[in-house]
């Protein structure tokens, strides 16, 4: 007998975990309605919310203000769908707590690097509160070797600005809110 | 700045793309406590006429017609009323919070309801509220 699945589209009702009372090798994949099946590379159920869109005017607004707060950033992508978070784990499908970001990226392999001259392109930056916790991130897109000196951010960054706007930035030109950056990552690998 | 203009501010698009600046609840929490017409509200409502206004005024945002794919359009300012709400009247911060849970397509305000009630409350927050104070 086949089994019915959902539709793309079509709502799931909420199910319970039962991990402890089904065998390793009858362990089905559980979809709550409200948010995406979403693992490390170490099989760690990352937590992650699917945010509804934000009406067009509101967008709208939010381009609006990040164009006064820095006119130099340039606007890539405008949704409420996803987070900064969710732009660099989870491939732009999702809200993810930023406070699962480290867990995250210790998870997949990622390495941390000593500092912004260490990093380079498809690197992650962090970006910290006043209290020194992860509240942002963004992925590096260039690395301004030629400009050193004449430019104030050795990195550019491509990053989602809370709900809205996705930016191509320096690194530390963004919202003070979105904390400032404070710790690179990198999954590169060489032989 | 009065009752009505804070009001009339935190019901707006640029309130509302000032606190989704945020990707976590915390920093939301943070940006709306610094916002100057939350804090002018919070003082007007110092007085009990405000504060049932600003309870009303929860039940009519609520019960506005929503576009199903999109958010409720007054989210931002739902979470907002919750929060001076609680800190002037548990009950009609309760009920408000009801009212709210019972809504659909709310993404900040009901993460406060359920933070204000105990249900989810991220450690960072706690920080922010002290220096929230302090200041």
């Amino acid at each position: 007998m086949g089994e019915k699945y959902a539709e793309a589209g079509q709502s799931v009702p909420p199910v319970l975990q039962t991990v402890e009372a089904i065998p390793e090798d009858k362990v089905v994949l559980l979809q709550r309605s409200d948010s995406l099946l979403l693992q490390t590379r170490a099989k760690w159920q990352i937590p992650n919310e699917l945010r509804p869109e934000r009406h067009p005017a509101a967008l709208k607004a939010a381009v609006e203000l990040a164009r006064g707060i820095f006119p130099d950033a340039i606007l890539r992508s405008i949704t409420a769908t996803y987070n900064c978070v969710g732009m660099v784990v989870a491939s732009r499908r999702t809200w993810v707590d930023p406070a699962d970001l480290v867990r995250i990226l210790r998870d997949d392999g990622y390495r941390k690097l000593n500092g912004p001259e260490e990093g380079d392109i498809g690197d992650v930056v962090i970006y910290h509160d006043e209290n020194g916790m992860p509240c942002h991130v963004g992925l590096v897109v260039r690395k301004n070797i030629l400009l050193a000196g004449g430019q104030e951010d050795l990195l550019t960054v491509l990053s989602k600005w809370g709900a809205d706007g996705e930016y191509i930035h320096g690194a530390s030109r963004v919202p003070i809110y979105l904390g400032a950056p404070a710790e690179y990552w990198t999954d590169r690998r060489t032989l | 700045m009065n009752a009505k203009e804070a009001m009339e501010r935190i019901e707006g698009h640029s309130f509302s793309a000032m606190v989704n600046l945020a990707s976590d609840f915390p920093t939301f929490l943070r940006i709306l406590t610094s916002q100057h017409e939350v804090r002018a509200l919070a003082d007007e409502m110092k007085s009990e006429r405000v504060t049932l206004d600003v309870f009303a005024r929860v039940g009519e945002l609520a019960a506005k017609p929503l576009e199903e794919e999109y958010e409720h359009p007054a989210d931002s300012a739902l979470a907002t009323y919750l929060w001076l709400l609680n800190a002037r009247n548990g009950d009609y911060f309760e009920k408000a919070a009801e009212t709210v849970l019972g809504c659909k397509q709310c993404w900040w305000a009901r993460k406060m309801a359920e933070y204000v009630r105990g249900q989810k409350k991220p450690e960072r927050c706690q920080e922010i509220l002290q220096s929230h104070r302090d200041s």
